[in-house]
This record gives structure tokens, sequence and C-alpha cells, in this order.
């Protein structure tokens, strides 16, 4: 579904984390968001998940307004970088979890859980507890736990920055095909300029409470405060030497 | 090998005292200053089995009273403890909790007297189980609060996100993930209420007769041999509970 | 919201406690309790120019410091010098074991073992020929100083124990080894200082705990000086109606220097701040 943030503005102990921020994004396109440590990212996907509240401004998802909407009924799942997977439950059990609360019969629950065990290609690990996983596994069974309840919007913070660069690839990919196959709109939060290109469908950066997107890749690394140009002037000295 | 001769010393030197207790229960004739009994004998059993209206009424009363106290103070202690997450002013209720949690039950309780007897609760029951209510409740408060730090707010949020109402993250994430912190807590409180003497001893007036109160009554009429009879029960459920629990139960001296 | 918790917490867990101390003192001013008079400084004037409140408080004070500086450092040795054979889960158990050992019967073997004919003077008789001094009921006290420290030892051993895992006292000491310490400098400048610094709010806890001791002081303390607690317990038990605002007044005394501790150990607390 399309979201529509219009004129959000958060103010924490008097400290103005975000200022009148307002963008669109089309169905089932994955929005990059980069920008330095503490520029609001983490408070913007709060708020839209309605766990953190803002002073002034509406959230629209899929043409409904939930900016008033408790968090249980907006459709919006937000994961950061821990996976927190229950402990007292083996792999199969907590993905289907957000199934089972939604009243779903077991058998179905279960049924529907194998299936993305199977695409996530973790069929033998069905059994096992958390503490028996991988980072890398752990993080998987997360978004399968979260793709498994057909959100409207996924919010991802920084949800790899835990996981070693292979693993971290690899993650990308799979999360990429996955969320593309089901055409579900995301924001994703990170600071990883490489993770921001190959991730997003639209990018965008923030500063001083603002949400700047870009119209495409070119305009994206034009704007010196993105890094980009920095990066390929680095890769350039290379050629020169 | 070396390395064990300390700590094993130390460790036998603290529990040495305590196989002492079945020892002195059992003996016959001991007379000074002779190291072990002369005879043995199950007499000081059969006497405190047999003794006033039998053990077994006390023992049930200690169970129950402990148990209701653990119960109470544990489930208030769990939902108050995630109230006051995230509340301002930690420092301020760790304070307080610390200065309840640390004051003498004996004192405690003749400060409290007045108002029990105002309620018509001294000599009772419910006076008692509310007198231990009152003094655990803190620590139970300050220990849950530890609890529910940062990652079950998070789990909780997530449920929120996965379209699950307060209700159903309680029943089927927050409590199933925090039954290991629940038990340290019930059975920590259990024997904190289990040992109580000072508090049982004023709000109950005498008419609250625990197992602690009964090892008392005892040891004030200079029955060593019965007393260690009952100290063994007394000593028993605890041991036992450490032995579930190892190293999360603490005590108060 | 969250100051309506707040004050239902105040409520439970200090509201009690601070109408006690307030009827105490009423009680202890003579504006409240049987056979009042009204308003009196004449208790107070009592309590606090009897050398026996001071005693008291001294007493309980010397004791419960006097325990610490015997159960701190034997904690201290277990934790660092053996912590292999903590690692030994049965040693641990039978280490920890005592920990679950109320303080009435940690008194009454203290009676059992540490009187005149009690097993320590077995020991002494048999090995030597000679009668040993009763260590119970005497002037220094000895009895409850041994009985509270075997209570205290477990117990701080736990703690140092359990913190010395939290802290990575041994990433630390490696570090400082790395860094060129010699092992007496990892002892005193690293693994002890980074060891005391987090255990001293349960430290001032237990001093609290120790110093309002009732039970072992109780049934080992002698008739006079007696620790605090016994001595506001006993004078709330005497038929003579003046005792009674007396042991308010000690009672408000009492609570006093407990309030006082529990602010500074408040303060120590880094884990709350």
């Amino acid at each position: 579904m399309n979201i529509k943030v219009n004129n959000i503005s958060v103010n924490r102990s008097g400290q103005q984390v975000l200022n009148g921020l307002s963008f669109e994004l089309e169905d089932g396109h994955i929005l990059s968001v980069m920008g330095k440590s503490g520029c609001g990212k983490t408070t913007l996907l709060r708020v839209i998940a309605g766990l953190g509240s803002s002073d002034t401004g509406n959230i629209v998802i899929g043409g409904r307004d939930v900016t008033l909407v408790p968090p249980q009924e907006r459709g919006a799942v937000y994961l950061y970088q821990e996976a927190l997977l229950f402990p007292h439950l083996n792999v199969l059990d907590n993905l289907s979890f957000g199934l089972r609360i939604r009243g779903e019969h077991k058998k179905s629950a279960d049924e529907k859980a194998r299936d993305m065990l199977e695409q996530l290609d973790l069929a033998s690990h069905a059994a096992k507890k958390s503490e028996q996983l991988s980072g890398g596994q752990r993080q998987r069974v997360a978004f399968g736990r979260a793709l498994l309840v057909s959100p409207a919007v996924l919010l991802l913070d920084e949800p790899f920055s835990n996981l070693d660069s292979e693993t971290r690839a690899a993650m990308q990919q799979l999360y990429r095909k996955m969320a593309q196959e089901r055409g579900i709109t995301t924001i994703f939060v990170t600071h990883d300029l490489k993770e921001a290109v190959i991730m997003g469908s639209r990018l965008s950066y923030m500063e001083a409470g603002k949400l700047h997107l870009y119209d495409n890749l070119n305009s994206f690394a034009a704007d010196t405060r993105t890094g980009m140009q920095r990066e390929i002037g680095f890769w350039q000295s290379f050629d020169k030497k | 090998m070396r390395k064990y001769i300390f700590p094993v010393f130390i460790a036998f030197m603290l529990i040495l005292p305590f196989l002492y207790l079945p020892v002195l229960s059992a003996a016959g004739a001991w007379k000074y200053p002779s190291l072990v009994p002369e005879s043995w004998s199950a007499a000081h059993w059969d006497r405190l089995l047999a003794s006033r209206d039998g053990i077994l009424p006390v023992v049930t009363l200690s169970v129950i009273l402990s148990g209701s106290v653990a119960l109470l103070v544990t489930v208030t202690g769990f939902i108050f403890g995630r109230l006051l997450t995230g509340c301002s002013g930690k420092r301020q209720i760790q304070a307080a909790g610390y200065l309840a949690y640390a004051f003498s039950p004996v004192i405690y309780a003749y400060c409290l007297q007045f108002f029990f007897l105002k309620a018509g609760i001294s000599g009772t029951i419910a006076g008692v189980i509310i007198v231990q209510f009152l003094l655990f409740f803190p620590f139970s408060v300050i220990y849950f609060i530890s609890h529910w730090g940062r990652n079950m707010v998070s789990l909780e949020e997530l449920c929120f996100t996965l379209g699950s109402s307060r209700r159903t993250a309680w029943r089927m994430a927050l409590i199933p993930v925090s039954v290991p912190a629940l038990r340290t807590a019930f059975l920590q409180i259990f024997v904190f209420s289990w040992f109580d003497f000072g508090l049982t001893q004023v709000i109950g007036q005498g008419r609250v007769s625990t197992l602690s109160l009964t090892v008392w009554q005892y040891l004030a009429e200079a029955d060593p041999y019965i007393a260690a009879a009952g100290s063994c029960l007394l000593l028993l459920p605890p041991a036992i509970l450490m032995l579930l629990n190892e190293k999360t139960i603490r005590f108060r001296p | 919201m969250s100051a309506v918790y707040r004050g239902l917490y105040y409520g439970i867990s200090l509201l009690p406690l601070l109408a006690g101390i307030a009827y105490a003192l009423a009680y202890s001013l003579g504006l409240a309790g049987i056979d009042t008079q009204g308003f009196t400084t004449g208790y107070w004037v009592l309590v606090l120019r009897s050398q026996e409140t001071w005693t008291s408080l001294l007493l309980s004070m010397s004791v419960a410091l006097t325990v610490l500086l015997i159960a701190v450092p034997v904690g201290l040795i277990l934790v660092l010098f053996y912590s292999e054979a903590l690692e030994n889960a049965v040693i641990r158990y039978l280490l920890f074991l005592p920990v679950s050992v109320p303080p009435l019967i940690a008194a009454f073997m203290g009676t059992e073992w540490l009187s005149a004919s009690g097993m320590a003077g077995r020991v002494v008789s048999g090995a030597f020929g000679t009668v040993s001094p009763s260590l119970v009921n005497n002037y220094w006290h000895t009895g409850i100083i041994i009985s509270m420290t075997m209570m205290s030892i477990p117990f701080l051993t736990i703690l140092l124990w359990q913190y010395s895992r939290a802290e990575k006292l041994s990433g630390l000491a490696e570090l400082a080894t790395s860094l060129g310490a010699t092992k007496r400098q990892i002892l005193f400048r690293v693994a002890i200082p980074v060891l005391l610094n987090r255990a001293l709010p349960n430290i001032g806890l237990m001093f609290v705990f120790l110093f309002g001791a009732y039970e072992v002081p109780l049934l080992l303390g002698m008739q006079s000086p007696r620790m605090i607690s016994v001595l506001i317990a006993q004078k709330f038990r005497k038929f003579d109606l003046a005792d009674i605002p007396q042991a308010y007044s000690l009672t408000v005394l009492y609570a006093f220097v407990v309030g006082i501790i529990a602010w500074m150990v408040s303060r120590t607390n880094r884990e709350t701040a």
C-alpha cells in the first residue's frame, strides 16, 4: 500500500527531532533512508508504526488516516537490528506467532510457516530454539515472521547492521526478492551507502528533522551530503594511480 | 588440587554446623565432652510430630501463608515492574524500595502494629500476609524493573506491530518469556516469607504459629533436641529450592 | 499516567513505613497512644541522654562493620584466586547452600557450637583437655560476629562472583597484562576496584541488614549492651508504660540512620543513574 506522511513534527525534551516532515511513497516501493546518527530516523519509523506519537501532522496508509490508530491495527511492522525471537518458542512457532495472535487456526498457521521456512531456506531448523541459530538465521526468521502477517508497510531500522558482510549481502538479496514478490511497501533505514543503493527503489536523505526524496540515483549521487561523490572519488583515485 | 582446598574448606566450615542439626535431632544421650552422641533415638522426632496440636497444621499453615505471600508479591511486582519501566525518577523509585526493603522487619512491624490493631487484622493470618506483602513488595518491583529492560519492552512493541492486542501479547509472549524470572521471584519471596520471624511474631501476636515461630518457642523453652528436629523441617524447602534454582536465591540477614 | 503508577508504588512501598514512623514520632512526643499526657520532649531527652542508646547504635554499627571487614575479603579471595573451583557446580552449590539458612537457625547453631559446652568446646576439650571459653553472650560479641559472618560470606561470594562474570574481569586482566601491568597491579588497580565499585550498593545494603539484625543478637547477645533491633523490641515488650514512648523514639532514631544509609546507597548505585 502507498504511504503518505504529512507535516510530522516531534519535539523531545526541547529538541526538534522531526520538523514538519512530509513524503509520499508509492505502493510496493522500498525507500532507503540515509542520514547521520541521531537525525531522527528511528523516531520517524516509530511514529509511523504507532509506537511513538507526533505533535503535528498525519499519516495515511493505503488511503486510511492512521494517525490515531493503535499500532495493532496499522498493519505496519517495525523491525530493528535485533531479531527479537521469542526465546520460549521454536523457529516454527516464532514464524507462526503473528498469525496465531490474529486468531488463525494452528494447523493453517503452521502450514504457512512451513512454506515460509522453505523460502527462507531454514526448513531443517524448524524445531530449533532461537539461541541455536546464527545471527543471519535469526534475522531471516524475524523477516519471515513479519512477512507472514502480510503487513501494509514494513519498517526496517538498520536490520543488517549486526551481520558480517557476506551474510549481509545474502540478506539484502533475499529481502529484496521477497519484498518485490509480495509487493510490500518498505521503509529501510541504513547507514551503509552501498546497502541504501542496492535495497532502495527510492532513495532519500534525512537531515534537521526533514526527509529529502531524490527523483533518481543521479540526483542522489549529485547531492554531496549523501557521501556518494566522495565514495566515487575514492575508487577513481585508484584509476589515476 | 591446591586450587580446591580453600573453597572446600570454607564450604565445609559453613555447612558443618548445619549437618549437626539432623545429628542433634536424632541424638539420645550426648554428654559433654563426647564428640558424637552415645546413643541414638527417634524420641525427639516423635515428640515434634506429636507435640501440642501436632506439627502438621503448623507446616500446612506456613506453606499456605508463604505460598500466598509469594504469589501476591510476585504478580504485583511483575505488573508494577512493567508499569514503572520507562517512568522518570528511577533513582527515587529504587531508593524508596531499598529503604523499605532494608528496614529491620521487627521494627517495621512495631511501626505498623498500631494501624493493624485499628484495622482489626492484628493477630490474624490476613494481617501477617499483608505485612509481609508490604515489606517484600518493593524488592519484587525492583527485581522486575530490571527484568523489564529494553528487550522486553521491544518484544511487547513487536507483538503490537504484528497485530496483537495487549492481552494477547501478555498471554502468548510476555508471560511465557518471563516464566524463569517469575519462578525465581516466587521462590525467593517464598523463602523470605518462610524464614520470617520478626513480622509474624509482632503482627501475628502469637496467634499465627508458623514453623519459624514454633522453632523459636522450642529454643525459648531450652529444648534444643526438638528445636533441631523443627529446624530440619524449616531448612528442607529452601535447600530444595536452592538446588532447583542455584545462584538466584538470596537471604535477609 | 506514569505519575499515577509511581504514586501507587510509593503508596504501597513507602507510605505505610512513613505513616508508621510518623506515628512513632507522635507517640514519642506524647501526642498519641494510651494514657497520653500531651506534648512532651521528656522521652526524647531520656533516650538521647541515655548511654544505652548510643552504646547500642555504636555496637550495631561496629558489629556490622566487623562482619563486612571479614566477609568481603574472604569473598574477594574466593572469587579472585579460586575462580576455577567456583566453576565447579558442586563446590558452588555447597558454598552457596548456607544462603538458604534463616537467621533464626544460624542463631541456634551459634548457641550450639560456640557456647562453652558446645561443639567447639567439645573439640577443644578433646584436643587440648582444657575447657573452652564461651564465645556467645560475651562482651566482644564474638558469637554474633561469627554467626553473621558465616551467613554473609556465601551471599557476598555469590554477589562478587556474578559481578566478576558480568564485568568480564578475566578479559580486563588480560588487557591490563598486555599493557604491561604486573599481577599485583592487576589485583589492586583493576580487579578489586572493579568488583568493589560494582558491589558497593549491595555491600551498603548488607550493612543496613546487619545493623538491624534481630534473631542472631537476640539469641547470642548479652543482656547489655544490646544491638538496636533487640533493644527496641525489648522496650516495646516491657509493661512499663514509659518504655513504649522511648521505644518509639528509638524507632525514629533507627529509621533516621537507615534513611541516611539508604540514601547514600542509592547515590552510589550507578545502575540506576
